[in-house]
């Protein structure tokens, strides 16, 4: 029962994790750069938040900012060239920062093992 | 790994099974809750000792808490987030344009900001998951 009441629960939650992924309906390069850039941002300012709780390590939340600022890297090259008239790194950078928002939200839910003192 | 941080990392795990599902299968009630099923059956598979303390409801309530203090970092940051750039693309709209390069670039350097804090907020040792043992916490 208790397992029902778990899974009944979540149901309440659930259009919050629905704001989760890429929004399809945003159309032009610059506006998927620009939600790239924000969805980033916010697993960043999670992944701070989730390390200030002591929920993930210093490792993992390290991990974490190696791989955002990759991606970042990746969205704000697609940037500058966009704005020569260029959007052929749109793509890849877009899918860039998909697979680094999915990576940091795996690393955060890996099981750690406690740091030895 | 202490039981609590087990526990909300088990819930994390529970929320990704959930949103690779809702992907995958869509948002009809009826898919939402085969995803659920199944988010939890696979949890169950994985970490067996650490769910049979779901049982407990002192510990449900817990989890319950930990889930919900989750998710709901997840819609304050991704609301903030989108919230922010759809001001932006509707007040480029307005004077019937595209977002420019200073837009992006300002959105890349907020990016860069919260970024930056991470990695300070990395190199400061936090509390590495020893939350003690758990308060009594009333079953929701």
């Amino acid at each position: 029962m208790k397992i029902l009441a778990l899974a009944f629960l979540s149901l309440l939650f659930l259009p919050g994790c629905a704001l989760l992924g890429f929004d399809r309906n945003l159309e032009t390069p610059a506006q998927k750069l620009g939600l790239a850039a924000v969805e980033i941002e916010a697993i960043a300012t999670l992944a701070t938040n989730l390390h200030g709780e002591g929920v993930i390590t210093s490792a993992q939340a390290l991990a974490a900012a190696d791989i955002l600022q990759s991606a970042l890297d990746g969205v704000k090259a697609a940037s500058e060239r966009l704005a020569s008239g260029d959007a052929s790194a749109t793509a890849s950078a877009l899918d860039g920062a998909t697979r680094a928002v999915d990576l940091v939200l795996r690393i955060i839910a890996t099981k750690q093992e406690r740091p030895q003192s | 790994m202490t039981p609590v941080i087990e526990k909300m990392a088990l819930a994390l795990q529970i929320i990704l099974k959930i949103i690779a599902g809702l992907k995958e299968k869509g948002t009809k009630p009826s898919s939402i809750l085969a995803v659920i099923e199944d988010a939890i059956v696979g949890a169950k598979e994985i970490h067996g000792d650490a769910f049979a303390a779901f049982t407990e409801d002192e510990k449900v309530g817990r989890i319950l808490a930990g889930l919900k203090g989750v998710v709901l970092w997840f819609e304050t940051e991704h609301k903030v987030a989108r919230a922010k750039l759809y001001k932006l693309i509707e007040a480029r709209a307005k004077e019937d344009r595209d977002l420019d390069a200073a837009d992006l670039e300002k959105l890349v350097g907020d990016a860069q900001g919260a970024i930056d804090k991470l990695k300070t907020g990395a190199t400061i040792p936090a509390d590495e998951g020893d939350l003690g043992e758990p308060e009594p916490t009333p079953v929701p």
